[in-house]
């Protein structure tokens, strides 16, 4: 019996030392699965190119995101940009580049499918338009970046420190991606438009060759140019890839139903813009799926210190397609008056843009738009008395709520109208003829007269451009500013054109304000009674520094890092 | 070892109870030729008597023979004891056997008495005088009495008691010796938890230090981590997430500071198996073992790079009867003090005036009006004032908005929500405990509830725990011991489900930023969302429930003398059921009717159900070789193995169709199923020699080779070995002379390697992250999000391996005065290399974060103090004083970044170094400004300046500030200013205790911490850029101001209202103003984050035993005690300096330093605690 005393603990011993070995710790993953096993159906490829949905259009609110820091509207304080107020970058550009690597996995493991081509090549469509898609909004920023098209390893020492490409080399590879997308993506018949198609990849080709041709143009010879470049050659890049959608057997035209009053508002207030075929890709929202918008919350109930500028108001032409005096009528009608008139007399989409006294905000809560919260708190205050009013729809979920409430507007990407407006403006740079059968598509569903081109002498609100153009491409210019208003492109569009004259050293207006109705109106007003909000901020105007301030600094540490990286001009 | 166990007893008993229970106890006892010791045992096993008596002194393997019926103790006494030379003595239930030494065989010349007392003046019964050299000797009596026949050659005499330092008095002629024991301070036969075994304290070699359990009784605060708090000169504690003290909090623990840049935790081991400290019932602790260096804890190898703390939770008693302890706590929590509001008017016009400096006023002059009228209760002119006033509301402060009620700044109420939101609450505390044993056996059963609830006086914030502990103990033979324990724990948390807003700390951000005239109700009475309290209150809570079981099996087996062999296995299974319960909340329109609030559609439930279950089994055996007390060998291997799996299975599902009855049965909409499966393996192997000589020269080696399932196949193997050596100088012959200054000294030095395996697994796998949340794209209008997506694998490092942490060690212990002082120093230094940590930084264009690599090192180096002082008074007064100070700094010293750049680590980068810029002024006037800005260029930090900005000076005069490039070699004009690490961290444990009556206080503070606060800081700069976000108090009013105020704008109306002197700087409501002034570190606004509390103060009685043994009790004790009641801290109310994290919510995203958080609440108890 006393041997139990041996026996015992060998046996315990004997039962863990065959446990013992390798083998009991060597534990492979249970739930993940490793990039040598997946990417072998089209399933794969299609889940993975998801993930870049939300990461490239994380918009919700459009207006209230994409207007602030041009001069037709202002948002609260005035534009670090445009007053060159941004301080030099810290810190690394880390997360600029994770999409660019994340789409490139997908370039580098793609074949790997063992399927036909045609069942996935419209996620390889898909991948060719993220790539340009983030590149571009690098190459807006920082101007030459290198180009990329595999993932790096770490190892990749060359690649790491490498300098920067020209940007025009990043440009003809976002255009020739942009093909490819343009070539693989499925139309939009079958895809519809919340999910990429060809249409959209050919507008936004047409985008942004426009943006490289008018950049090359306008920065040539300054540190922002590329010596060498070509604009024409984009120019034709875009004509060409807005051609091809014009022109092709596309799902595409410029909505009307006839109603000029209220065909371009009713636009941009839909929630549904499936079968809208002007829109050609855009973000849609459901709020009983928790994925609402707060559009109407931060327009139709709450200004949000958001208003207009004078600047853009008084670009609109009057209803006859002729300059219209703004400030003439500014020195005997105030106010409301001065809002319902130009409301009668000008471009029907003036009124399309702004509220105008009368206009019904919020069906539901029976509010009606009485006159602009100059003179209110923050959240409520309209800076300028133009008060916006594109986007909103009265009758919509949310209108003249409380933004809790949520709004679903659609949140438009592309839509053919701007493509129309990319052909006007290149053609007419490439050889300054007038695109006069696209131009007019807008015009009369906006009810306008024809397109026709006015000297720019006769322009009693004349914009300076810094720079002497043709009165065909100040036209151009006009339209492009009345008809995408607030969409986002008029930063973009004075970057590209190196145009910061348009508001360096001026301050932008709001309406002249009546002092019957405000009596204790405690802003300045200017010498033509128009509302002058930024006279104590901006006293000499913005400050925008025509040598740095059109990219953005590299970050410091990127410097650091890369010998081989260069600052950007001016910072 | 019984012996032993008893006469420490004796400590606790008094001895005044009368002599009936001996004259009324009966025995019966038949035995013949028994080993004496049997009898004696059978008659404790009968009755209640005990038997004291030292084994040295009196033969208990006499064989004996009885034969007794129904008879008195004296009766079997006389019987047992006639004719021997041991006498008796009965003493109530205690008896005492003492030799009587009539020896004829020696010629007595001469008799010695005298008493033997103890530091109280309490005499003490059973302590041992004995001739030195010889056997002879006696018991004291029961009143400390004895008397001694003296050999004629006898010269000194050897007092000694269990418990109390042994003397010795030369005879010199004496007839009576009166001796008083003093307690052993050091306690010289103490013996010490170590890994995988024990160690008698004299004998360490490594750094140890033990924490008794009677510091962490009885005290409200719910989790051990919070509890040792002070308690440890090594320990730190901070709660480095934005929960603050919530109900249930856990603190994060450091053993010597930071381990490594990749952080680490202490390995905790609760009775031999790696546990989690929080779901212990801190009254079942019995010790606490805080291993600090290699040499202590390089027997856990690569489990325990940052130190280990080892639990040990009380065991029953061998021999004893059961007894009954139960201890109850009621307490009532108040708040951390709370910062101060503004009334609505004032905070209004200063807001206006940050925007007349920039951003424009939040505030309209026609709410202004509104204001005033309110504070004037003006409500006729606020109903006329408000056309839209809805008929039949009679409740001012809100503002009617065509059909709702505004949420933001139209409203016009006066309200200190400081004072609305924050309460107090009761809490409570119960234990039960039950022990006792047999001659083979003992058990101890506890069982204890504990239950917590917040502070705030909206929503339901509760913590409790049910804690049931069981052990059991037997000897199946005499070499083979078996043991079982049982532990349970059941948590439960509640906590308003603020998830749609951001998390459970977005409640304290909503409070923090409170407008003054935000509204509680609207004119009806209900209450307005803005208010938040219907966010509390009706958007469902988030339900925490948590149990760990444990089942502890342990088997020793002594095949021979010296040889043990030791096998253990445990079992633990761990599950958490989550449940987040999102309702959608109705707010009231003013027509009385209800709407949804929009963030809360849809409305959902969402579950986790989680499970580990994990064992580990540890055989180890051990020879332990003592050659004639002069060669002391000890030698110990074993191999541990564990294993744990883990799976986590969440749901979410839509649409609650009854929110009342939440649960996935009652939601109709989108479902989500996802799961998590883990598993981990580790094994070790470990070895341990330790040698000393005559306790004087001592030697220990321990090796440990680890396993690991992290790393992949050759990667994964680790040894790590360690040395250490000490020397008692005091048994040296040559400290004689010393002795009566210095007591003891003991001298320690150690060398050791531990690992870390604390990276995630599969680091050399790159693996596919597979999604299952909903996208957020929608591909067909009106239809609902797609479900699962895939995104892109991250960068692998297929090389990975082991960090290893050297340290080394040299310690002193040293006692004086007669032990009544102690003092332990330690000088210590770990260097970490092959750090598993931050990598070394790649150009951005990666796209990726680089993988972690062994690629740097790190240097901590540091000293602990500890002095501990203890006096007892005749007449019964004692005190004790303890401090405890330790401080460390950590270097990196390898770290790949070739350019020094300051935005990461660089080789001499001490942990918590903060870099800033100079800052003395504000700029007062224009002149001053024009005057700077015309030779020093200000453009890196900001291109618009305006008196009372910050002038930021150009220390290295190049005319320009700047930070250079940002590196070492060229900072421009920024510098060290400070170190946000904890410095100088210490304690004070002080006590005193006389008659009945203990008073007990512990102290803990941080020396030097410097902090700097970024403009999300509101409860810090009180204005924000957006007003929304502010957080103004009444100090933050000294802000500049050049501008004469006006009824709408300004703290004053006129001239009054100029402050060109003013601390702080020109508020705007713009960020890239506000940022200019306060984003960039500067000496001006950098904090002295240093502080002191109070942890714990605490008073009790115990009943004296004439009255409570008339209860049948042996200890009653009523105390009262309080936690955190007072905080030294230069911090702004509202930023608890142990938990600095609070929540900025979705607008400034993430958590920041320096908001609200859930500060210590401060607690008053009342504990009675009895035994039976």
């Amino acid at each position: 019996m006393k041997s139990i005393k041996y026996i015992l603990p060998l046996t315990v011993l004997g039962i863990l030392l065959l446990n013992s070995c390798e083998k009991f710790i060597d534990l492979k993953p249970l739930d993940q699965i490793s990039t040598a096993d997946y990417w072998k159906t089209s399933n794969d490829l299609g889940n993975y190119t998801l993930q870049f949905y939300p990461t490239a259009f994380p918009g919700r609110n459009m207006v209230a995101e994409v207007g602030g820091n041009s001069d037709d509207m202002i948002i609260g304080n005035p534009s670090a940009i445009m007053n060159g107020e941004r301080v030099k970058r810290t810190g690394n550009w880390n997360a600029e580049w994770t999409s660019i690597r994340n789409v490139n996995i997908f370039f580098e493991n793609y074949k790997k499918c063992g399927e036909s081509f045609d069942s996935y090549k419209h996620y390889v469509g898909e991948a060719h338009f993220f790539r340009a898609w983030f590149y571009y909004n690098l190459l807006q920023m920082y101007g030459n970046i290198p180009w990329y098209s595999k993932p790096l390893a770490l190892d990749s020492e060359a690649e790491l420190m490498r300098s920067r490409d020209p940007r025009t080399l990043i440009v003809d590879s976002i255009l020739i991606d942009l093909d490819k997308a343009a070539l693989y993506l499925n139309a939009r018949n079958t895809t519809g438009n919340n999910r990429l198609n060809k249409e959209a990849a050919l507008a936004f080709k047409s985008r942004v060759a426009l943006y490289e041709g008018t950049w090359e143009k306008y920065h040539a010879n300054t540190p922002f140019g590329t010596p060498g470049a070509n604009p024409n050659k984009y120019f034709q890049e875009c004509v060409n890839a807005a051609q091809e959608l014009i022109s092709g057997n596309y799902t595409r035209s410029i909505y009307s139903t006839g109603n000029p009053n209220n065909d371009y508002y009713q636009l941009f207030g839909f929630v549904n813009m499936g079968k809208i075929n002007e829109v050609l890709f855009y973000k849609t929202f459901n709020y009983t799926e928790g994925f609402g918008n707060t559009v109407e919350g931060y327009l139709s109930y709450n200004a949000d210190q958001k208003g207009i500028t004078w600047e853009l108001a008084s670009s609109y032409l009057g209803r006859n397609g002729q300059p219209y005096n703004y400030l003439g009528l500014a020195t005997t009608t105030k106010g409301n008056a001065f809002l319902t008139k130009i409301a009668n007399d000008c471009d029907p989409r003036l009124k399309s843009t702004i509220y105008i006294p009368g206009d019904l905000m919020g069906a539901s809560v029976n509010k009606y738009f009485d006159k602009p919260t100059i003179n209110d708190g923050s959240l409520q205050l309209c800076p300028t008395g133009f008060q916006i009013k594109k986007t909103t729809d009265p009758y919509s979920r949310g209108a003249a709520q409380d933004w809790a409430i949520g709004s679903e507007t659609g949140y438009i990407y592309f839509r053919y109208g701007e493509v129309l407006l990319n052909y006007a403006e290149a053609k007419c740079e490439l050889d300054n003829t007038v695109a006069y059968a696209q131009l007019n598509l807008l015009r009369q569903r906006a009810g306008m007269p024809d397109f026709v081109v006015n000297a720019q002498s006769s322009d009693l609100n004349p914009v300076n451009f810094g720079y002497a153009i043709s009165d065909n491409l100040y036209e151009i210019r006009r339209e492009r500013r009345v008809e995408l208003a607030l969409e986002g492109f008029r930063d973009d569009d004075y970057l590209r054109w190196a145009a910061h004259s348009l508001f360096k050293g001026e301050r932008p207006k709001g309406y002249p304000v009546s002092l019957a109705e405000f009596p204790n109106y405690p802003n300045p007003i200017d010498a033509n009674g128009l509302i002058d909000y930024y006279a104590k901020i901006l006293p000499t105007g913005y400050k925008f520094r025509q040598d740095q301030d059109y990219l953005y600094s590299i970050p410091q540490d990127e410097l650091i890092l890369n010998p081989n990286l260069t600052q950007n001009p001016g910072w | 070892m019984r012996i032993a166990i008893f006469l420490l007893l004796v400590g606790f008993l008094q001895t005044q109870a009368t002599d009936s229970y001996s004259q009324n106890t009966k025995l019966s006892i038949s035995v013949s030729n028994t080993e004496l010791v049997k009898v004696l045992d059978k008659i404790e096993n009968q009755s209640e008597f005990y038997f004291l008596y030292n084994e040295k002194l009196i033969d208990a393997t006499r064989k004996v023979s009885i034969e007794a019926k129904e008879e008195g103790i004296e009766t079997v006494l006389k019987n047992l004891f006639s004719g021997t030379d041991v006498e008796y003595s009965i003493i109530d239930r205690k008896i005492i056997l003492s030799p009587t030494y009539l020896s004829e065989t020696q010629q007595p010349v001469k008799k010695i008495a005298g008493k033997v007392i103890d530091q109280a003046g309490i005499p003490i019964p059973g302590a041992s005088v004995v001739v030195k050299g010889t056997s002879i000797g006696v018991s004291t009596s029961k009143d400390g009495n004895f008397s001694l026949s003296l050999p004629s050659d006898a010269k000194v005499l050897v007092f000694s008691f269990v418990g109390m330092k042994a003397q010795e008095f030369t005879i010199e002629g004496k007839t009576t010796i009166n001796v008083t024991l003093a307690d052993d301070a050091i306690g010289l036969e103490d013996v010490v938890v170590v890994g995988y075994g024990t160690q008698k304290k004299v004998n360490l070699t490594g750094a140890v230090e033990v924490i008794e359990n009677k510091e962490l009784a009885d005290r409200p605060s719910p989790t051990v981590s919070q509890l040792l708090q002070g308690l440890s000169p090594s320990l730190g504690f901070a709660i480095n997430n934005d929960g603050g003290f919530q109900p249930g909090a856990t603190m994060d623990i450091t053993i010597r500071g930071m381990g490594s840049l990749n952080g680490g935790q202490p390995y905790v081991l609760i009775d031999g198996f790696p546990g989690d400290l929080n779901t212990l019932n801190p009254n079942n602790v019995e010790s606490i073992s805080v291993l600090k260096d290699a040499a202590a804890s390089a027997i856990y190898g690569a489990r325990a790079p940052y130190g280990v703390i080892l639990i040990t939770t009380k065991s029953g008693t061998r021999d004893k009867k059961i007894s009954v302890t139960y201890s109850g706590t009621v307490s009532l929590n108040t708040a951390q003090p709370l910062p101060k509001s503004l009334d609505s008017y004032t905070w209004a016009r200063v807001q206006n005036e940050a925007g007349d400096n920039q951003g424009g006023h939040p505030i309209s002059n026609a709410t202004i009006d509104r204001i005033i009228a309110y504070q004037a209760e003006d409500w006729d002119y606020l109903k006329k004032s408000m056309p839209n006033w809805p008929a039949g509301a009679t409740i001012f402060g809100a503002f009617p908005e065509s059909t709702v009620w505004n949420n933001a700044n139209l409203n016009y109420a006066n309200n200190d929500w400081w004072d609305i939101y924050f309460g107090s609450s009761v809490n409570q505390k119960h234990d039960l405990s039950l022990t006792g044993g047999t001659k083979n056996s003992s058990y101890y059963f506890s069982a204890g509830h504990v239950d917590q609830s917040g502070v705030i006086n909206y929503g339901t914030d509760t913590y409790a725990r049910n804690n049931l502990l069981g052990k059991f103990e037997i000897n199946i033979t005499d070499w083979w011991n078996f043991s079982w324990e049982t532990r349970f724990s059941k948590s439960n948390r509640v906590k308003p489900s603020m998830t749609r807003e951001g998390d459970y700390s977005m409640m304290y951000r909503s409070i923090s930023r409170f407008y003054p005239i935000t509204p509680v109700t609207d004119g009806f009475g209900h209450y307005v969302t803005e208010s938040h309290i219907p966010t509390f209150e009706d958007a469902g809570n988030d339900y925490t429930d948590e149990t760990d079981f444990w089942n502890n099996f342990k088997m020793e087996l002594k095949p021979a003398k010296g040889w043990k062999i030791n096998a253990d296995y445990a079992y633990n299974t761990n599950t958490n059921i989550e449940s987040d319960i999102e309702k959608t909340v109705m707010k009231w329109a003013i027509d009385e009717s209800r709407y949804a609030m929009g963030e809360t559609v849809p409305n959902f439930i969402e579950k986790w159900h989680s499970s580990t279950r994990y064992w580990t089994s540890n055989i180890y055996s051990s020879y332990n070789l003592n050659i004639n007390n002069i060669h002391n060998f000890g030698i110990m291997a074993g191999m541990q193995f564990e294993k744990g799996e883990y799976n986590s299975m969440h749901g979410y599902k839509e649409n609650l169709i009854f929110q009342d009855v939440p649960s996935f049965q009652t939601a109709t909409g989108t479902s989500i199923l996802s799961e998590s499966l883990t598993h981990r393996a580790t094994e070790g192997y470990f070895a341990r020699f330790n040698y000393n000589y005559k306790e004087k020269y001592l030697l220990e080696a321990n090796s440990r080779y680890d396993g690991t399932y992290v790393f992949r196949e050759g990667k994964r193997w680790g040894l790590f070995p360690s040395f250490s050596l000490g020397w008692n100088v005091n048994q040296e012959p040559f400290w004689k002379d010393v002795e009566k200054y210095v007591n003891t000294l003991k001298l320690r030095g150690s060398w050791g390697q531990l690992g870390n395996q604390n990276v995630s697994p599969y680091s050399d796998l790159e693996l596919i992250p597979l999604q299952t949340s909903k996208l957020d794209w929608i591909f067909n209008s009106g239809s609902t999000r797609p479900i699962g997506y895939t995104s892109a694998p991250g960068m692998v490092n297929r090389n990975l391996t082991w960090e290893t942490a050297t340290s080394k060690n040299i310690g002193l212990n040293m006692s004086f005065f007669d032990r009544k002082l102690t003092a332990d120093v330690d000088l210590f230094e770990r260097l970490t290399e092959n750090m598993v940590g931050p990598s070394e930084a790649k150009p951005g264009v990666l796209g990726a974060s680089v993988p972690k690599d062994n690629n740097s090192a790190l240097r901590t180096r540091g000293w602990e103090l500890a002095l501990n002082w203890k006096q007892k008074f005749e007449g019964g007064f004692s005190y004790f004083v303890n401090l405890s100070l330790s401080d460390y700094t950590s270097i990196v010293t390898k770290y790949f970044n070739p350019t020094g750049s300051l935005s990461s680590w660089y080789v001499g980068r001490e942990v918590g170094e903060l870099w800033g810029y100079t800052v003395n002024d504000l700029f007062r006037t224009q002149s001053e400004l024009d005057n700077y800005t015309s030779t020093v260029n200000l453009n890196q930090l900001g291109t618009t300046w305006r008196t009372g900005d910050l002038k930021y000076e150009d220390t290295n005069k190049d005319g320009k500030v700047g930070n250079g490039s940002n590196t070492v070699n060229d900072h421009g004009d920024i510098s060290k200013i400070g170190n946000t690490e904890a410095h100088y961290q210490y304690g004070v444990n002080a006590g005193m205790s006389y008659k009945g009556f203990d008073f007990s206080m512990l102290w803990r503070g941080v020396g030097k911490k410097d902090q700097y606060y970024d403009r999300y800081s509101n409860i810090y700069w009180g204005f924000t850029s957006g007003w929304w976000e502010s957080t103004i108090q009444p100090r933050n009013l000294d802000y500049f101001r050049d501008t004469p105020g006006t009824k709408y704008s300004g703290l004053y109306e006129g001239d009054a209202n100029i402050n060109t002197d003013a601390y702080w700087p020109r508020p705007y409501q713009n960020g890239t103003q506000e940022a200019k002034n306060k984003n960039n570190p500067n000496t001006r606004y950098l904090q002295d984050a240093s502080y002191l509390r109070l942890q714990n103060i605490q008073l009790g009685y115990s009943l004296p035993q004439r009255i409570i043994s008339k209860l049948n009790l042996q200890k009653l004790r009523i105390a009262i005690s309080g936690e955190n009641l007072i905080t030294f801290s230069k911090l702004p109310d509202g930023i608890d300096p142990a938990a600095t994290i609070g929540w900025a919510g979705g607008f400034f995203s993430g958590p920041t330093v320096g908001r609200l958080t859930y500060g210590a609440d401060r607690i008053f108890s009342f504990t009675l605690s009895a035994t039976y």
